[in-house]
This record gives structure tokens, C-alpha cells and sequence, in this order.
């Protein structure tokens, strides 16, 4: 099981002390680090946003339920994968859950390796996510050297076009185009157009 | 029947001329007028009379083919609505008298007699004097009519009675303090198998199922006094067939001037069947709390449990750790807590499910309350709580089982002292009703909703099940408070605050006349 990122913390929100401490207790004797909230409400208070993890919350809890944090963390753009607990008579409350796009969810009762099961899981999937997402800063960052003539043959690249068909189209020399191309590979640090389709065609989608 | 002015006579005469000289003489009326139908013999006129109908008959009595009176019989059988106007030859006196006893309207002497004037009049009056016999006749028919209908209304009216009483379901039996009978109803006679004689005069004691029956039955005679002469109990007897029956007596005691208790009257009934339905439902809703219950412990088990089984894993990854010592420890804290709450979840249910009846004993429920205080101040103080009692001092014991009073009481505090984050003042009170010894506890806390009102006695029902909330307690005071025959209420609003209201019964014994 790969150990996941130091940085990233499993957040546990729970009315009940008992319980949540020996998530806190569970977790750290795996060598993941907790972090715990009595209620939804201290989540919200309290969170980073840009903390990475995964948040493993009760649904039944006074005041803010595990759905209206679900829905809180959905308007607000918080990915972290969600773990909702639910008990046994919450089946089709963990169907809306699903629906409404929760990662998982547990019901109770459940061993200490399945919540650990979960929890890896949802913290794979949250730093495969974080990685992609720092990819696509970077790969951004090369867009934005770009001019506008090198993004427009870019674009037009990326979509499958030559250098002839994109030089008539443009009204530009074949030459010309070659010219822009290489320059843009060049400042987008990528060898091949291959390469280059790589990491700008899942965003472009 | 005549129309009016027109009369149909039939004219009984042997004699030719006499018939037509009345025919004559009768044709020559112009109003009243009259339509004559002549028979010459008796048969002929009997014949004739079942043929048409008639207002009036005049009979010659001197017939060929029967003697004077006998004629006159004879028609008045055949037309009993008719009047009959005798003629005759002779002036007889004896004969006359004798035709209007026999039921003559008039009686005419044929020669000195008959003008046109006495003969119209007569007949006229005849028909009139019989209509209004026969209207009367019809009158008094009528009348009998409604007598015998009323007579038979009072009759069915009367057996219904007889049959309500007679068919009644009821024992009644009166009997000396010896328990010997001085009277039994045919509903107590039939119940027994016996006749009255084979009951008066002998003892009922021999129908008491044990000897523990007849005590309760002893005790219950023993406590009639003048003031309260009536007493109701429940036993099982011996009934008609020799098989024990459940059976509900109300005894009266009847006392002479003195106070002494001369005879009891007892109403009495089998209420076997009734208990055994009574068993059967209460049977029945056992069952389906259970089933409710085993849900409800389900779920609120399920987080200590959960909590424990995380809390152990985890140590079992610490154990071998030596930098983790402090982390071990508060695991096995945790499952040593965790595994408490289960117990207390269990020993809760085990409590609610246990039915039995429990020891009492008559207790003063101001020391209840300021034991339950104690019990209740170390959760109050960590609560921020403060219990005020404000305790009345002319309490009746009440017959109680201390314990489970004081953990209601105990409970009651419990809740009001964590009603609200913050600091919260609780007061008990306790009072004297006309029939109970009352108390109550009251918070300063957000009250209830109406929803938290309503579910508040149900079992697992809490506000607060993550805090160890098992949400039995107030089910186990209601039971407990049900069990002593008292009542719990609750007077709440969101706002201000709560009031839990028990009345206990006084004890029998203890209970004065206000």
C-alpha cells in the first residue's frame, strides 16, 4: 500500500469523542496523519482549501449534516474525496450521496481495515488528482508564452491539421509555419507534437 | 245500502194483500223513497238477503213456514247489521216486548197501526238508530283493537325486562360475613352449576382457587368500613365446571347503625376471557417492541463498538512500537471507554425489558429527591449546572420503590442539567395534589420541539446520542413512573425551558378524605 503524501491529512468530522478519536488513533498507527472536527460546522470554520487528503465524515450529526457538508464543499470547489459514514438505516441517504457525487461511502458497522481500505483509496485518488492538476498549472504556464500566431498553429496542430494544409489556411508560407512550430515546441519544452498532444489534449477537452 | 233518500226494504208477509197494501203504501212516499223487494217465506227472505243488501226488513211474524219469534231469530242471525221492524196481525203485548228483546228495532200493529207517516218514520229511525249502533259497534271494535295492541307492546316490553334481567350476565350474590349465601341470581346459579337451594345457606369460601384468594377476598371484607363501603378486586375462583376462572367482584359492605358489617352484596364477573386477550396483546406489543428495540440497539451500539474496534487495531500496531507508548495507552483507553458505553447501552435495555414488579416500601420522596441531587451533581456541576429544591414538607409517604424513583429522578436532573451548553439552573419541586405526591423538574434550558416532545418517552429516541445519549432514559422513567401506577408529563415550548411533571399515587392507606 503506498504511503500517501506527508503533506496530506485525513479529516474526520464526528459528533460522537469516542469514535473520533480512534479514528485519529487508527490512522496515526498507520502513519496518517488526522485531523479532527466535532462538527461540520468546524470543518467549514477551518479547512484550507488548499490542504490535500480526504475528508471521512458521519452523515447523522446535529446542526450540518454529512450531505449539507458534501453540498457546502461542491459550491465552494473543494475536491477532496469524500468518505461518508452512514448507519445502518441510512442506505438510501448513501444512494443521494452517491448521486449527488460522494466519493464513498461506509456503512457502519465496518472493520478498522475496511475504513483503512477507503481511506488509502480516497487519498491515491486525491493525490493523483493534485498531481494532475499541478501538471496542468505548469503546462498553463508554457501556454501562456506562447503568441498569439504560435497558439493558433498550436491549436491547429493539436487537431491534426499539416504545415501545408495550416499555411493555406492561414495564408502563410509553409516555411513560416514550420518556423512558428518549432519555436512553439521548443517553449513548450516538449520534443514532438506526440509529446505535445500529451499534456494539452486532456484540458483542451 | 241506501243513497241517501233511497231505502231497499225487504218485506218479510205471507199475506198477499197486506204485502201489497205496505207496497202501497210505501210507493206513494216520495222522499224518502223506498224500493221494496217482496219475500213470501222466511227461506225466500234468507235467500234474498244473501243475494243483495238491504237497508231494513219488515217481518210479518206470523209466517207459514216458522212460528212468531223464531222468524225474527232466524233473520237477525242471517243480518245482524239490519234493522228489523216487526209487523204483526195482533196486539200482544207479550209477543212485542218479546220481538224488541230479541233484537227488533220497532214492532208496528199491521191495522191500526200502518199509515204511510208511522211506517216511513219508523223505518227511517230504525236504519238511523242501527247505523249508529254499528258506528259505536265499530267504534268499540276499534278501541279493543288498540287495547290489545297496546297490552301486546306491554307484554313484548315486559318480557324484554324479564329477559335483560333474567339473561343478565352479572353474579349477584349477597352473604354473611361468614361467607354464607342469603341470596343468589339465577345468572350466579346457572355459573355455579347449582340451584338456589343447594346454595343458601351454605358457605362461597369452597369457590376460592387457594388459600391466598380467599386472604385477598378476606382483606378486601376487612377493609369496608361505613365511610367506604365498596371494594373491588380480582381473583381466580373455582368455576362452573371445576377449572380456574378469572372472575372481578365490586363487594358492598351493608353495616347496622352501629358500624358492624351485617351482609355483603357482591357483583361479580367472569373475566377470564378478557384477561386471556388481555395476555395475548400485551404478548403481542412485547413483541413488536422487541423487534423495534433489537433495531434501535443495533444502531446505537454500533458506534462504541466501532470506536473499540478502532481504538484495539490501532494498539495492536502500537504494541511493538516503544516511541508509542503514550498512543497505546489512550487506545486502550479508548476501547476500555467505548466498551462502557456498550455496557451501559445493554444494562439500559436490560432494564426496560425487565417487567417484574419490584419491592416498595413507604418512603418520604423528599429524601428520594435530595438523594437524587447527590447522585446527580458531579454530571450537573461538569454541565455548569446548578439544582435548587424547593421541597414541600406536609408530604404522605408514598409506596415506592426508592431505587427506580430515585433513578428517574436522577435521570429527570440529568436532562435538565445538560439541556443547554451553558450554564443552566434546574429546581425540583415537590407537592401534594388531591391524589398524588407530586414532583418535578424544571429547566431554564431552549425547551423542546414539538417533535422532540412527542418522541420524547420513545425508546432510542435522543438529541444527544453521540454525547452517550442511549435515548432510554426517559422510556425507563415513563415505565417505571407507569409501573407505579403514576403519570409523567412533559411542559415544553422552544424557548423557555422544560417541566417534567410526575404524580405518584398516595398510598392507599395514607390517603385522607379532603
Amino acid at each position: 500500500m503506498p504511503v500517501a503524501n506527508a503533506q496530506s491529512s485525513v479529516f474526520v468530522v464526528d459528533d460522537d469523542p469516542e469514535f473520533r478519536e480512534s479514528v485519529s488513533l487508527l490512522l496515526a498507527s498507520v502513519k496518517l496523519n488526522a485531523e479532527v472536527f466535532n462538527s461540520a460546522e468546524d470543518f467549514v470554520a477551518n479547512y484550507d482549501q488548499d490542504r490535500g487528503g480526504c475528508l471521512v465524515s458521519d452523515i447523522r450529526m446535529p446542526g450540518m449534516s454529512g450531505l449539507e457538508l458534501q453540498k457546502w464543499m461542491a459550491d465552494n470547489q473543494i475536491k477532496l474525496p469524500i468518505i461518508l459514514v452512514t448507519a445502518h438505516a441510512e442506505v438510501p441517504m448513501a444512494v443521494e450521496a452517491m448521486r449527488a457525487g460522494a466519493v464513498d461511502f461506509i456503512q457502519k458497522p465496518y472493520s478498522p481495515q475496511q475504513l483503512l481500505e477507503r481511506v488509502h483509496q480516497a487519498l491515491r485518488q486525491d493525490e493523483q488528482r493534485r498531481y494532475e492538476e499541478r501538471e496542468d498549472a505548469v503546462t498553463q504556464d508554457l501556454l501562456d508564452t506562447l503568441t498569439p500566431r504560435e497558439r493558433e498553429i498550436m491549436d491547429l496542430l493539436v487537431d491534426g491539421d499539416n504545415a501545408k494544409e495550416i499555411g493555406n489556411r492561414l495564408k502563410l508560407s509553409t516555411k513560416t509555419v514550420d518556423f512558428h512550430r518549432r519555436n512553439m515546441l521548443d517553449k513548450m519544452r516538449v520534443d514532438s507534437l506526440l509529446e505535445l498532444a500529451q499534456i494539452v489534449r486532456p484540458r483542451e477537452q | 245500502m241506501s243513497d241517501g233518500d233511497l231505502f231497499h226494504v225487504l218485506l218479510v208477509e205471507d199475506s198477499q194483500l197486506d204485502a201489497a197494501l205496505v207496497m202501497q203504501l210505501l210507493a206513494a212516499v216520495r222522499s224518502p223513497r223506498f224500493q221494496v223487494q217482496h219475500a213470501a217465506q222466511l227461506a225466500e227472505a234468507v235467500d234474498l238477503l244473501s243475494q243483495r243488501e238491504f237497508d231494513v226488513i219488515l217481518l210479518d211474524l206470523m209466517m207459514p213456514d216458522c212460528n212468531g219469534l223464531e222468524g225474527l231469530e232466524r233473520l237477525s242471525t242471517v243480518a245482524s247489521d239490519l234493522p228489523i221492524i216487526v209487523l204483526t196481525g195482533v196486539t200482544d203485548e207479550g209477543v212485542a216486548l218479546e220481538a224488541l228483546r230479541s233484537g227488533a228495532e220497532d214492532y208496528l200493529v199491521k191495522d191500526e197501526a200502518i199509515s204511510d207517516s208511522l211506517l216511513v218514520r219508523s223505518i227511517r229511525y230504525g236504519v238511523e238508530r242501527k247505523r249508529a249502533e254499528l258506528e259505536i259497534r265499530s267504534l268499540n271494535t276499534e278501541l279493543e283493537e288498540r287495547v290489545a295492541r297496546r297490552t301486546a307492546q306491554l307484554r313484548a316490553s315486559e318480557e324484554r325486562y324479564r329477559s335483560v334481567v333474567e339473561g343478565q350476565t352479572e353474579l349477584i350474590v349477597r352473604w354473611l360475613p361468614d361467607g354464607t349465601h342469603t341470596f343468589v341470581n339465577d345468572a350466579y346459579c346457572r355459573y355455579f352449576g347449582k340451584t338456589p337451594e343447594e346454595l343458601i345457606g351454605k358457605s362461597l369460601f369452597p369457590w376460592m382457587s387457594s388459600d391466598e384468594q380467599r386472604e385477598a377476598l378476606q382483606g378486601r371484607i376487612d377493609s369496608l368500613t361505613v365511610e367506604n363501603p365498596v371494594a373491588r378486586g380480582e381473583h381466580k375462583g373455582i368455576g362452573p365446571d371445576g377449572e380456574t376462572r378469572w372472575q372481578r367482584w365490586t363487594e358492598r359492605g351493608i353495616f347496622d347503625e352501629e358500624g358492624n358489617l351485617l351482609e355483603l352484596q357482591s357483583v361479580g364477573q367472569d373475566i377470564t376471557e378478557q384477561k386471556q386477550t388481555e395476555g395475548a396483546l400485551r404478548r403481542a406489543e412485547r413483541l413488536a417492541s422487541i423487534g423495534t428495540m433489537a433495531a434501535g440497539i443495533a444502531h446505537e451500539i454500533n458506534n462504541p463498538i466501532a470506536a473499540a474496534l478502532n481504538a484495539a487495531e490501532a494498539a495492536m500496531r502500537f504494541k511493538d512500537d516503544p516511541d508509542a507508548k503514550h498512543l497505546l495507552e489512550r487506545c486502550l483507553d479508548n476501547v476500555v471507554r467505548s466498551a462502557h458505553r456498550c455496557r451501559l447501552i445493554v444494562e439500559n435495555v436490560l432494564k426496560f425489558s425487565r417487567q417484574e414488579p419490584t419491592e416498595r416500601s413507604l418512603v418520604d420522596i423528599n429524601s428520594v429527591v435530595r438523594d437524587a441531587r447527590v447522585s446527580a451533581l458531579p454530571y450537573a456541576e461538569r454541565e455548569i449546572a446548578t439544582i435548587d429544591l424547593q421541597l414541600a414538607d406536609d408530604l404522605p409517604q408514598v409506596w415506592i420503590n426508592e431505587l427506580e424513583i430515585e433513578q428517574v429522578l436522577t435521570n429527570l436532573i440529568d436532562n435538565a442539567s445538560r439541556s443547554a451548553e451553558g450554564p443552566i439552573q434546574v429546581t425540583v419541586r415537590t407537592a401534594r395534589t388531591k391524589e398524588s405526591v407530586r414532583f418535578s423538574v424544571e429547566d431554564d434550558g431552549p425547551g423542546m420541539s414539538v417533535e422532540q416532545r412527542q418522541r420524547a418517552f420513545d425508546p432510542f429516541y435522543s438529541t444527544r446520542q453521540k454525547q452517550g445519549g442511549t435515548g432510554l432514559g426517559l422510556s425507563i422513567a415513563h415505565g417505571i413512573v407507569e409501573g407505579h401506577g403514576g403519570n409523567i408529563e412533559i411542559t415544553s415550548e422552544v424557548g423557555p425551558g422544560t417541566t417534567v411533571t410526575v404524580d405518584l399515587p398516595i398510598a392507599a392507606n395514607d390517603a385522607k378524605m379532603d
